[in-house]
């Protein structure tokens, strides 16, 4: 158990001194709740590069240079500006959390598995072998990439198959994260009074989710995924908003989902579009989508293009050469559009983007309607019952469209255009993956719905307040 | 992007319905969820995992073109016609096939290995798995019991037992 905390407080103290770079923008308590997600960013991208040309991944050398490269910078930041006793005070309580986390975590035993599960278990131990891509199933590269499997690699550092406090890290830093989002979002929007009430209910209502918390226990990238869509679209919306530095997190965030899931290039490129038509200045935008840039330039241009089964086909529809056309295409639209001569046109890129998807699907639907009526029965019957969200989504999506038509929300859109794509990219996936959603708690199109929740409890209060703050007016 | 216009009327009154709505509809759904929450099968008891934190060791019985790899899954290379897999009390066998798959059945669901069952524990159920010719891919998931069980290797056996108390390979 030693070995899993030392794990877990490494990761924290490397995200927390990676952050340091963000100056007051992200203030010490939010490096804290970012300082899990990050500091496993950082660990990726050195075990992204260790893969890539040592062909192997040694989990302690590339933990422990990660950690290096994110002290050395907080070092540089300390010399710059010096530490200030908050800054230690938060970095300290975030490797407390995760000591807390892991001891939790490991006593009581809550890890879930699935078939699922044991395949990205199974590529955690490829991966540690000499020649680690290569020794991959071909398949799994592409449909489960390499972010869980290389975190999961850790475990053996601690002598064992996994670390059962992987999930539940993400789940109590992103859960934390959430709660400061909240707060500080709605901190001037209403009363002290009507804003508790309204950031309580939120937190009650998150926490109640009953597949959020199972995702923090289950061996999959759902919880990871659901902390990373959060970090980026609040981040993006902060970086626009006057924090400009938010963006640097944000762009991380984006970076590394890529490295998570099949899906994450078409996600990305939906966060991306929406930032091209936003008023984003030159730096936000190159911070939000550098990172992306690189990590599909990259992982899916180096590692997957070589890698994995048909890596190498060359077609739109192709998983490797599409996601890469995706994502660039999106990069360069986000930094063309900051010039000012397109920019008259480029404001309402997002909501282009938006209706060229919604064709895509219509497209999709007229070719075949079978699919699309499986998945809308199944979806159904998952929000309703079988997907074990009880009242989550009802609630939350009878809500999600009022609160759509009633938002004022300053760059709104940086709320509405992602959560309105990442909806019809749901029910795009089914003819994209080649197979309807089905009926159940484990079926893909039911544990996805975990990414996104998150964020759209987020914008759900958002909502209320710059509406409560109209109505003071 | 440029800001929304002034909201119409009808707008803005829905927007104050709904600031003021907002809290007590996700209090509500909250508290309904975690009223529900016991009620939904597997959420209140999770399955608890090994006491090890380990997942499993395999150790093929018999040499013939079993490849073994890892412990809690397995691949089978050219496996033989009737040759027998055996998996803990309660596992989940998962089959993915590469090439040439060929069928295999739980033959016997209620084996009970005797001779080790003062040693590591009570009441095992131990299903067979009869392999047959092909590739096959296996990924095993305990069941709800702590202890695995070794069990009498018969030939043509492969054998899935914990990490702590395998040696690993086993003797027939």
């Amino acid at each position: 158990m030693i070995q899993e905390a030392a794990v877990a407080v490494a990761l924290t103290i490397s995200g927390s001194a990676l952050l340091t770079v963000t100056g007051r923008d992200v203030t010490p308590a939010a490096r804290c709740w970012l300082s899990v997600p990050i500091g496993a960013a950082g660990y990726l991208l050195m075990a992204l590069v260790s893969l890539l040309v040592l062909e192997t991944l040694d989990p302690g050398a590339v933990l422990i240079v990660s950690l290096g490269v994110s002290v050395l910078l907080a070092v540089v930041q300390m010399i710059r500006r010096g530490i200030r006793r908050e800054e230690l005070a938060w970095m300290l309580a975030g490797a407390g959390l995760a000591l807390i986390t892991v001891l939790v975590a490991r006593y009581f035993h809550l890890t879930r598995l699935t078939p699922d599960s044991l395949r990205y278990l199974l590529a955690s131990n490829d991966l540690v072998l000499p020649g680690g891509l290569a020794e991959m199933n071909r398949t799994d590269l592409m449909t489960r990439q390499i972010g869980l499997p290389a975190l999961h690699s850790l475990s053996d550092l601690a002598g064992r198959r996994y670390l059962a406090s992987l999930g539940p890290l993400f789940g109590a830093f992103g859960f934390a994260l959430f709660v400061w989002l909240a707060v500080e979002m709605t901190r001037e929007g209403t009363n002290r009074r009507r804003r508790m009430l309204l950031v309580g209910a939120a937190i009650l209502f998150l926490a109640s989710s009953n597949r959020l918390v199972y995702d923090s226990f289950y061996i999959n990238t759902h919880i990871q995924m659901a902390a990373y869509v959060l970090i980026a679209v609040a981040g993006a919306w902060l970086a626009v908003s006057g924090r400009s530095r938010w963006s640097i997190p944000a762009g991380l965030a984006l970076g590394v989902a890529l490295l998570f899931r099949p899906e994450a290039p078409l996600v990305v490129a939906i966060v991306l579009v929406t930032i091209a038509a936003s008023r984003a200045s030159l730096k936000v935008r190159l911070a939000l989508s550098l990172p992306a840039a690189v990590m599909v330039g990259v992982w899916y241009g180096l590692g997957l293009w070589r890698y994995a089964a048909g890596g190498d086909e060359i077609s739109v529809t192709a998983p490797v050469f599409g996601s890469m056309v995706a994502v660039g295409l999106a990069v360069v639209l986000c930094l063309v559009t900051v010039s000012s001569r397109v920019r008259l046109w480029g404001r309402w890129l997002d909501v282009v983007g938006l209706g060229g998807l919604a064709l895509l699907l219509l497209f999709y639907i007229a070719t075949d309607p079978v699919v699309f009526g499986t998945s809308v029965e199944a979806t159904i019957r998952n929000l309703a019952r079988d997907g074990f969200w009880l009242l989550t989504w009802v609630a939350a999506i009878g809500l999600l469209v009022v609160a759509l038509v009633v938002e004022t929300i300053p760059d709104g859109r940086l709320w509405t255009v992602p959560i309105l794509g990442f909806a019809i990219l749901y029910w795009a996936l089914p003819y994209i993956r080649e197979g309807a959603w089905r009926v159940g708690a484990g079926d893909s199109g039911n544990r996805i719905l975990a990414h996104y929740l998150a964020v759209t409890v987020l914008f759900l209060i958002l909502a209320a307040v710059h509406n409560a703050r109209n109505e003071a007016r | 992007m440029p800001k929304p216009d002034q909201p119409s009327d009808w707008r803005r009154r829905l927007g104050a319905f709904y600031s003021r709505f907002l809290p007590a509809a996700l209090v509500l759904a909250a508290v309904v969820n975690l009223a529900l929450t016991p009620f939904l099968p597997g959420s209140g008891a999770p399955i608890r995992n090994h006491e090890d934190g380990s997942l499993t060791e395999l150790a093929h019985v018999e040499q013939r073109a079993v490849d073994v790899r890892f412990g809690f899954y397995l691949e089978l290379d050219d496996a033989t016609d009737g040759g027998v897999l055996v998996v803990p009390a309660g596992s989940f066998v998962n089959h993915e096939l590469a090439e040439g798959f060929a069928d295999f059945e739980v033959v016997e669901a209620n084996y009970d290995p005797t001779s080790e069952a003062s040693e590591f524990g009570s009441a095992p159920v131990i299903g067979l798995v009869e392999t047959s010719a092909g590739d096959l891919s296996y990924s095993i998931i305990p069941g709800e019991g702590d202890l695995w069980w070794l069990a009498q290797p018969a030939e043509g056996h492969v054998v899935v037992v914990p990490e702590s108390v395998a040696p690993a390979p086993v003797s027939p």
